[in-house]
């Protein structure tokens, strides 16, 4: 290219002015700095500079993708201030006033011989305490952890139902919301259980929670859900994988 | 679950085939923004993980990497204000020329990284951004417009201003070293 019209380039360069096109056509014809005007050689290397650094990469390993998709789910929990210490230490006394109490009842129960059916609704009923308080916690973690925990229970009175149900409708954490319906779905036996669940088909709008209820519904054989997963069907906005989620759900119930 | 797993399992594809390809370009934007590699790579990590959290639309969407770049830039200008507030950066002009830098002799890909991370530092945050992404990314001006929301006009205004202040803080470089 010649000297001039490299030097019409550059000024349309500067101003803001040169196509892709035209940019490629600079770099190339300042590729060489033989014949190249003084004026021009700043220019050039500057060029070249900027072009270098469109191979830097980024060689590490991705967090998110060295995990499975479930730790990805957890971990993403894990945000903010951590209170893990204070947490610690409150689970930690709770754990050893349950044990304490726990083994008071035990050697008390022993020693009336009452029972071991009686015991173990008294240690339920002391678990659903201590995780009834977990559940107001701040960090999303921790209430996770204690929607879990009530999967431990074997039966669970209005108090814990009522607690999971609240969860589940007002979390602001979806995969709290996730973990209060596995728990609820082991008590699926309970009428309101099968109603929250049924209302949560059109009030939940995380995908993989309507799948996940739409899957419980089915496997609950709950046929009052139909009318609510046809509309689902027929939401324009709903993702596709969730209407045919839906129509396989309402085939299943049919 | 196993069925919740699956689907999940899906999204990693798309997001493997969508996002992971751009990862290096998210990262130099980060870099020349944040002007430090590992902020840079913490920022990568950051993003990475937004954008994993907001899988379910990548597929419904037309143009993924704008997207990505986006995020990007909002996060760095997040992370650049919030340095500016705490005062963990000190904010004065960088002083030129008194560097150990040799562009004609430098072999080091590192040292020219360098010297071109302190050129862009001297830029307004707008105009190290734009330049960026044209000069380095080769971007056209209507995915700079994508992802800046600032029309072409000012765009090119922009560009045209970082251009014309690299080259003259590059002048001073080499200036000084002919001396």
């Amino acid at each position: 290219m010649k000297t001039d019209k490299i030097r019409a380039l550059l000024e349309k360069y500067y101003a803001g002015e040169t196509g892709l096109e035209e940019e490629e056509q600079l770099r190339s014809a300042l590729k060489s700095m033989e014949g190249l005007p003084q004026e021009m050689r700043a220019d050039a290397e500057l060029l070249s500079l900027m072009h270098a650094l469109t191979s830097e990469s980024f060689e590490k390993e991705f967090d998110v993708l060295k995990e499975e998709p479930k730790q990805i789910l957890d971990r993403s929990l894990k945000t903010g201030i951590d209170h893990s210490w204070t947490m610690r230490i409150a689970a930690g006394f709770s754990l050893l006033v349950v044990g304490v109490f726990a083994g008071w009842i035990i050697g008390k129960h022993n020693a009336e011989n009452r029972n071991v059916a009686a015991l173990r609704q008294d240690i339920d009923e002391m678990k659903r305490m201590v995780v009834l308080s977990q559940l107001k916690q701040e960090s999303a973690s921790e209430r996770i952890l204690a929607t879990y925990k009530f999967k431990e229970l074997d039966s669970a009175n209005d108090e814990v139902l009522d607690a999971l149900i609240y969860t589940f409708n007002n979390d602001v954490n979806t995969n709290v919301k996730n973990a209060a319906a596995e728990a609820l779905y082991k008590f699926g036996n309970h009428d309101k259980v099968r109603k929250t669940f049924i209302n949560g088909l059109s009030n939940q709008s995380d995908p993989v929670l309507q799948i996940k209820l739409i899957d419980m519904l089915v496997s609950l054989d709950e046929k009052r859900a139909l009318p609510k997963l046809q509309e689902m069907m027929q939401t324009e906005t709903q993702l596709k994988v969730v209407k045919q989620k839906a129509a396989q759900g309402i085939g299943k119930l049919l | 679950m196993g069925k919740v797993v699956y689907i999940i399992g899906m999204e990693i594809e798309a997001f493997k085939k969508e996002l992971i390809p751009i990862k290096d370009k998210l990262f130099r934007l980060a870099k020349t923004m944040l002007q430090n590699r590992e902020d840079a790579e913490d920022a990568l990590q950051e993003i990475y993980m937004k954008l994993w959290k907001n899988n379910d639309i990548i597929e419904d969407l037309k143009n993924p990497e704008a997207y990505a770049m986006k995020i990007m830039k909002n996060f760095c200008l997040d992370k650049l204000k919030y340095r500016k507030n705490k005062r963990m950066v000190e904010i004065k002009e960088p002083e030129l020329g008194r560097e150990n830098f040799t562009p004609f002799t430098m072999v080091s890909f590192d040292n020219l990284k360098d010297l071109m991370l302190k050129l862009f530092s001297t830029l307004p945050e707008q105009q190290r951004m734009i330049i960026h992404m044209r000069d380095i990314e080769h971007y056209s001006y209507e995915e700079i417009e994508e992802v800046t929301g600032m029309n072409v006009n000012a765009i090119r205004v922009n560009l045209s201003r970082a251009r014309k202040s690299v080259k003259g803080n590059y002048l001073k470089i080499r200036n000084y070293e002919n001396r």
